[in-house]
This record gives structure tokens, C-alpha cells and sequence, in this order.
């Protein structure tokens, strides 16, 4: 089960996203499904149309079934799946 | 899970996570913090049921306080005691003995809080990419006299400049052991003064960094931050 404390190691696409931050003010309020991941990009369908945003500069809020989670992108950058085994502080 | 998490992260107020005896909660809420942490000792904390934690007034986190001379006996405690810390989603403080045990600490995994090290810019700059708050204590201000104390402010007014420019979490705690020692939200607003600080910047040390800090020690990354359902 995806959670706060395993959101970082887990497969993202399918989650509902909204960018809140980032160093680029375009890219603030991209929201809708993640439907691709790559090692520094996750792509968002938002009105059936694909975003590419990168996750280095943003900051993301993830929507669980109990809660929303504030991921700092940074966190995320990794390819999908290295991410299982990647160590965080 | 993810329910009970959000409300032990969750408070309004000043919060002093420097104290160092279990005994002394009650007192710190009746002088206005609104969230206590107490660093107990390794022996304390061992001989501490999880239950009883658990069950303790939702305004407190327990912690370790790991006091030692060498990197390799910290590693060793923080092994040992990995397992009952991730259970209570306890805090662990390190004391900064020596400029190695300072550095290690910084750099190991699961330390959130590192008390009164000797900065420096090294120091200062892996505190920012770790995420580990760096703690000030008033009790030690209090028990030195003289040149020692005129040393201790010195060294305190070096880390509030590293602070300044590195960003890195900084706490003010009074790191109390008896009631004599407990300070209120407005004395240490007037040590701050006496550190530099001004009014801003003393409430953000006590009640936004000690968030984040207990928001870390619940979740175990840094960087990662709940939101509740019904925000805006």
C-alpha cells in the first residue's frame, strides 16, 4: 500500500499530481495524472493533453486515498526503478 | 497510519524538543510551549516501554540523546536502537562532543537533531543538505560563568551567522534537567537578542523549525510533508 513514508519508492504512474512549486512559474498548477516517468521527468496528462515536467526544480503534492503528500522533486529523481533501492536522509 | 501521523505532526505554537527529563513536561506546557520533546538518555530510553510512550500526552516526543567521544560507539548505539526509534518514530539527538562525532553525525542516516556542536561552514553546509537541525541550548549559558560563558555566546553567535547564510534548521531548546533550568517562549526571545536574533527570526526557530523537524523524525525523509484532505 502507497503511504507518506514509501511514496518515494513507489510507482508513481497512475497517482493524481499537482505541481505547487517550482523555479519555473509555468509550470506551477500542471495538475492531473501521471502517465510516464522518466529519470528526471514525470509526464502529467492534464485535459488529454501530455505536460512534461521536470522533477529537479518542483515541488509535487500527491493524492493518496486518505491524504495528500508535499514531495520535494528532488526526492524523486531516479529512474523508476532505482528508485526501490535508492537511501534517503 | 497515514491518519495518526498527520496529528502527531500537527500543532500551533512554540515547541522546545531540547528538554532532558521526562519529569519536566507538564511544566514546559504550563510556561506556553505547546509541543515538548524529551531527549532521554540510551539506558532511559531502552528501559522505556513503547507503550508508555505512546500513551504520553499527544503534545510530547520522546528521543535519544546519544552523548559520546567516538563516531564508532554513536554507529553502534544509533544500530542498536534503529528498530525501537523507527517503531515510536522518536527523535534522536546527538550530543557535539568533538568536531568528528559533529561530522558524523551530520552525515549518518536517522539523526535529526545535533546539540550545541562547534560550527563551521563544513559543518554548516552538510547540516543544509542532511536536513539536521542544529540545536542551542540556554541551560548551558546558564551553568557557565566568566570566560567560559563569554566563549559559549561567541560560539553561539557564530552558528546564528552560519544560519544566516547556509539556511540550515536551527533550534533554540533550554535543554533542561530540573524545573530551575525551564525557560518560557519570552525568555529565550530575549536570548535571542542577546544572540542577534530578532523577534521573527526566534519565533520561526521555535515553532517552524521544530515542525519540520518532528515532521522528519515521523515520516523518516526529509523533504517529504503531509498535507490534510480538506486544505484550502
Amino acid at each position: 500500500m502507497i503511504t507518506p513514508r514509501n511514496i518515494v519508492h513507489h510507482e508513481l504512474i497512475g497517482l493524481k499530481v499537482e505541481v505547487v512549486s517550482s523555479t519555473n512559474p509555468y509550470l506551477v498548477g500542471i495538475k492531473g495524472k501521471v502517465v510516464d516517468e522518466t529519470r528526471n521527468m514525470l509526464v502529467v496528462e492534464m485535459d488529454g493533453e501530455e505536460k512534461k515536467v521536470p522533477k529537479d526544480c518542483c515541488t509535487f503534492l500527491f493524492e493518496l486515498d486518505d491524504c495528500y503528500v508535499k514531495v520535494e522533486g528532488r526526492l524523486l529523481v531516479a529512474r523508476p526503478e532505482d528508485r526501490i533501492s535508492k537511501k534517503y536522509r | 497510519m497515514t491518519e495518526m501521523q498527520s496529528s502527531s505532526t500537527k500543532f500551533n505554537g512554540f515547541a522546545d524538543l531540547c528538554l532532558m527529563s521526562s519529569d519536566l513536561i507538564d511544566d514546559a506546557i504550563e510556561m506556553g510551549f505547546a509541543r515538548v520533546g524529551v531527549l532521554l538518555k540510551v539506558d532511559e530510553f531502552e528501559s522505556m516501554e513503547f507503550e508508555s510512550m505512546r500513551s504520553a500526552s499527544a503534545n510530547v516526543n520522546f528521543g535519544i540523546l546519544i552523548e559520546t567521544d567516538t563516531v564508532s560507539e554513536m554507529h553502534k548505539i544509533l544500530r542498536m536502537l534503529r528498530p525501537t526509534i523507527m517503531r515510536s518514530k522518536g527523535l534522536v539527538a546527538v550530543k557535539g562532543t568533538n568536531p568528528k562525532v559533529s561530522r558524523a553525525a551530520l552525515e549518518s542516516r536517522g539523526v535529526d537533531i545535533l546539540i550545541e556542536p562547534k560550527m563551521n561552514h563544513v559543518l554548516a553546509r552538510t547540516a543544509k543538505k542532511n536536513s539536521v537541525a542544529v540545536a542551542l541550548t540556554s541551560t548551558t549559558l546558564l551553568r557557565t560563568k566568566g570566560l567560559h560563558r563569554a566563549e559559549v555566546i561567541s560560539d553561539y553567535r557564530m552558528c546564528i551567522k552560519l544560519w544566516r547564510k547556509f539556511g540550515f534548521p536551527l533550534l533554540l531548546g533550554s535543554g533542561a534537567t530540573n524545573v530551575y533550568e525551564l525557560r518560557t517562549p519570552q525568555e529565550f526571545e530575549s536570548i535571542g537578542s542577546l544572540l542577534s536574533l530578532d523577534r521573527h527570526e526566534v519565533r520561526e526557530i521555535l515553532s517552524e523549525t521544530p515542525k519540520k523537524v518532528i515532521q522528519k523524525a515521523s515520516i523518516g525523509i526529509s523533504g517529504v510533508e503531509l498535507v490534510p484532505k480538506n486544505r484550502g
